[in-house]
């Protein structure tokens, strides 16, 4: 079943005296789009979901609980909590913002529920913040192969064209929109559109060679 | 306007990569989720495009089967424990 997109629509078709309905051309909130899905019963809106939240639910986890085992464990509960939790978000919502705050708390939980075994712990001699452990992940082998791929990743945005690497970093680290984007730099909107795309592309087609072996393991 | 210089890029891939940017229409969306639904590769590219993102954005780990352990415990109906 899919519920009326209602969220984050720039243009509405209005009726003279009905209600408005939403113009199915102009953007939506994808976030909202899964999340109304999801709670109707879409399963792959929900693996969507996932797909796109899951690294920032477990570093939300990670900057209070240091385990990664912990970790793993409370980012699945965290995805329970929002399956079974779908109903209350609101569609004026800002996704992102409402599964953080249940992971946060259910990290905080967490430390106050006294299970908290494992977080007295120091940190460990060669500790990399910067690239978030999971239950599997702990090896050394996958954790050099982490180490490549995320170098591999940085080298290939510092060898960007500079208006790509700028539209990039501007969306992803700033989190600014195409228009705002488009603003700042004094280019078209769909110049920018390409030049993130390109971006993306160039970071992906070069990591390919390194992800193809792992295909089984993702979704 | 488009940079004309450039040439055109992938159907597909521009359109997983609008996808994670909001930036398609509802009908557009509806779309996209009907190929993932049954084509693994465009659910692989829309796995990369989001780790590319949260790598430049500084969220660094691997899949490696995570999704999909979360996934199995949906499909087998886990309740979570109420932490």
């Amino acid at each position: 079943m899919t519920a009326p997109y209602t969220a984050r629509v720039t243009a509405s078709h209005s009726a003279p005296n009905g209600p408005v309905a939403p113009d199915a051309s102009v953007a939506v909130d994808a976030d909202v789009l899964l999340a109304q899905r999801a709670a109707g019963g879409d399963a792959l809106a929900f693996e969507v979901l996932v797909v796109k939240y899951q690294r920032r639910v477990a570093a939300a986890i990670r900057s209070l609980v240091r385990d990664a085992s912990i970790t793993e464990e409370l980012t699945q509960e965290v995805f329970l909590r929002v399956h079974g939790a779908l109903a209350d978000f609101s569609a004026d919502g800002n996704f992102r913002a409402w599964i953080v705050t249940i992971a946060r708390n259910t990290a905080s939980s967490y430390l106050r529920s006294g299970q908290n075994r494992f977080d007295d712990r120091p940190a460990e001699a060669g500790d990399d913040d910067r690239i978030i452990p999971l239950r599997h992940a702990g090896s050394a082998e996958d954790e050099a192969a982490a180490r490549q791929l995320f170098e591999l990743i940085d080298r290939t945005i510092a060898e960007l064209p500079p208006d790509q690497r700028t539209a990039l970093l501007m969306r992803e680290i700033d989190d600014l929109d195409y228009r705002a984007i488009s603003a700042a730099l004094g280019k078209p909107v769909n110049t920018v559109k390409s030049h993130i795309f390109r971006a993306r592309e160039a970071v992906a087609a070069r990591i390919h060679p390194l992800l193809a072996p792992t295909r089984s393991r993702r979704w | 306007m488009t940079d004309p210089a450039l040439p055109a890029p992938p159907a597909l891939a521009t359109q997983l990569s609008r996808f994670l940017d909001s930036d398609l229409s509802a009908d557009e969306c509806s779309v996209l989720l009907e190929r993932m639904r049954s084509d693994p590769e465009a659910r692989d590219q829309l796995t990369v495009l989001q780790l590319v993102r949260d790598a430049v954005a500084g969220v660094r780990a691997l899949d490696d089967g995570f999704t999909l352990r979360i996934l199995q415990r949906i499909e087998r109906g886990d309740r979570p424990r109420g932490l």
